[in-house]
């Protein structure tokens, strides 16, 4: 038996593809367009815009060729190399999404193949087109019956005010050795003028529907280090893993020849169907 | 608030002291007997799990406790993904190699043979030495292996040095000192931080 991969009988895959297919709907609403990428490709040129973590968690091999392969550990950059080395045949903004499945490295309980849906805008770096994402996020989560989540976000400007030490204490969890634990809250707690503040004042005033559901964490900080901007997570009481995240990231595609800032989210389908599971039996 | 908040606790010796944690911040639980599986609290408001020692980091990554109490031992082996909010400074022990009284620490070295529960930790050390060693997984009595010969070099929770003397053996190197922490699932820290903030006061 291999660790970590998923089989899926034909019931549970009808239930899904309905799952997705709901999905598919808001991302085209939305007026996006699916994209793929090979699933497996040189390290040597799908490698360039990555931080360590996904070096060393992502599954290599050596091709017939001799040539060092790596199975796509997440969609992002596979599309950042994908689109920059295509840059003459697309036209900006590219709204994108994909339903895919990417490798990780067996660790602990952590899966090896997840399936992942998610979705990148490219080439345009405001408060409004944050707002856009978030607001299809919600919608996406609201599409497929999920209403009991928050979505919680951080800065990186915020971050890079603590000390290295603090910094590196939070990326491991320890919270025990962090100086001054960052709060988590409301916008109340957002600092003044800050980009997270602004974002709070127009989301209220453009969503007072959507109260209380985006929450604000000052220490917020991600395992995949190539943010540049906002970052966030979705959280589902009782779930015990993030079922989505995402974020600005406008220096990744540069490393692959393409100057443009973007961003995006990508949701961990398998949390999110056995959650869906959980709740309809 | 309404919620009840579990915690899983370890089994065993460790249980008394977390217990008497927690009427620290005034979870106080309700008498039990020593078969329970669940305890409570006074209230009513605070479930306890009574867990293996080695499951309390699943049941916390995978959510199903909210709070747990685990040995940073066991933090530093199974690398979970969950938030660390505090030492609690009771349990203390340190896991170090150990060899035979005689044997002297030189002969530590390529390809010795070496034998653990905690073989994420004993890879992660030799490999920081450069020293290739291979490592025989064990699930208990780890002296043994140092006495009848199976491994050469032992990587074990020493905690008074007893068993280690009794048995002729000798602690060389700490890996590091471990005691236990209360850890929290990284999801509940986000969605519950003010009630995360009383455990992790200072």
């Amino acid at each position: 038996m291999i660790h970590g991969i998923s089989e899926i009988l034909p019931d549970q895959l009808s239930r899904r593809q309905d799952i997705l297919l709901s999905i598919r709907k808001v991302f085209e609403a939305s007026h996006f367009q699916a994209i793929t990428t090979p699933t497996f490709e040189p390290i040597e040129a799908l490698s360039k815009g990555w931080d360590q973590f996904l070096k060393t968690s992502s599954i290599q091999f050596i091709s017939d060729e001799g040539t060092h392969m790596v199975l796509r550990p997440e969609m992002t950059s596979s599309i950042a190399r994908l689109i920059s080395s295509r840059k003459e045949q697309l036209k900006l903004p590219l709204q994108l999404y994909y339903m895919e499945n990417v490798f990780r490295r067996k660790h602990q309980l952590r899966k090896q193949e997840l399936f992942q849906i998610g979705c990148e805008v490219i080439g345009k770096d405001d408060l409004d087109i944050d707002i856009a994402i978030l607001q299809l996020l919600v919608q996406v989560l609201h599409a497929v019956g999920v209403h009991d989540f928050k979505i919680e976000l951080g800065h990186v400007e915020h971050i890079q005010q603590l000390s290295p030490a603090d910094q590196e204490a939070l990326r491991q969890g320890m919270i025990v050795n962090v100086s001054v634990i960052p709060p988590i809250g409301d916008a109340s707690i957002l600092p003044k003028g800050s980009y997270l503040a602004r974002l709070a004042t127009q989301w209220d005033q453009r969503f007072p529907h959507y109260k209380g559901l985006l929450q604000y964490n000052l220490g917020k900080v991600e395992s995949i280090d190539y943010y540049t901007g906002i970052m966030f997570d979705v959280l589902i009481e009782g779930v015990g893993a993030v079922v989505g995240r995402g974020g600005r990231y406008n220096d990744l595609l540069s490393a692959y020849g393409w100057n443009e800032p973007a961003v995006g989210f990508a949701i961990e389908f398998d949390q999110l169907a056995l959650f869906l599971e959980k709740e309809n039996t | 608030m309404s919620r009840i908040l579990t915690i899983g606790l370890s089994k065993g010796y460790l249980m008394k002291e977390a217990l008497h944690y927690f009427e620290t911040v005034g979870i106080i639980a309700e008498p039990y007997n020593d078969r329970q599986l669940i305890l409570w609290d006074t209230t009513h408001q605070v479930r306890f799990l009574i867990l293996r020692p080695t499951d309390v980091p699943v049941y916390v990554q995978q959510g199903i406790v909210d709070l747990g109490v685990t040995g940073l031992d066991m933090i530093r082996e199974e690398e979970p993904d969950v938030c660390v909010l505090r030492d609690l400074k009771f349990g203390a022990c340190r896991l170090s190699v150990c060899g035979d009284v005689n044997r002297p620490l030189s002969e530590l070295t390529h390809g010795v043979r070496v034998a653990t529960k905690f073989t994420n930790c004993t890879q992660k050390y030799f490999e920081s030495l450069g020293i290739k060693v291979d490592i025989i997984k064990l699930y208990g009595s780890v002296e043994l292996a140092a006495i009848t010969g199976l491994s050469d070099f032992v990587v074990d929770l020493v905690a008074t040095g007893k068993t280690l003397e009794e048995n002729g053996l000798k602690e060389q190197i700490t890996l590091f000192d471990s005691t236990a922490h209360l850890v929290a699932n990284p999801v509940f820290y986000s969605l519950h931080f003010e009630q995360i903030k009383r455990f992790i006061a200072k």
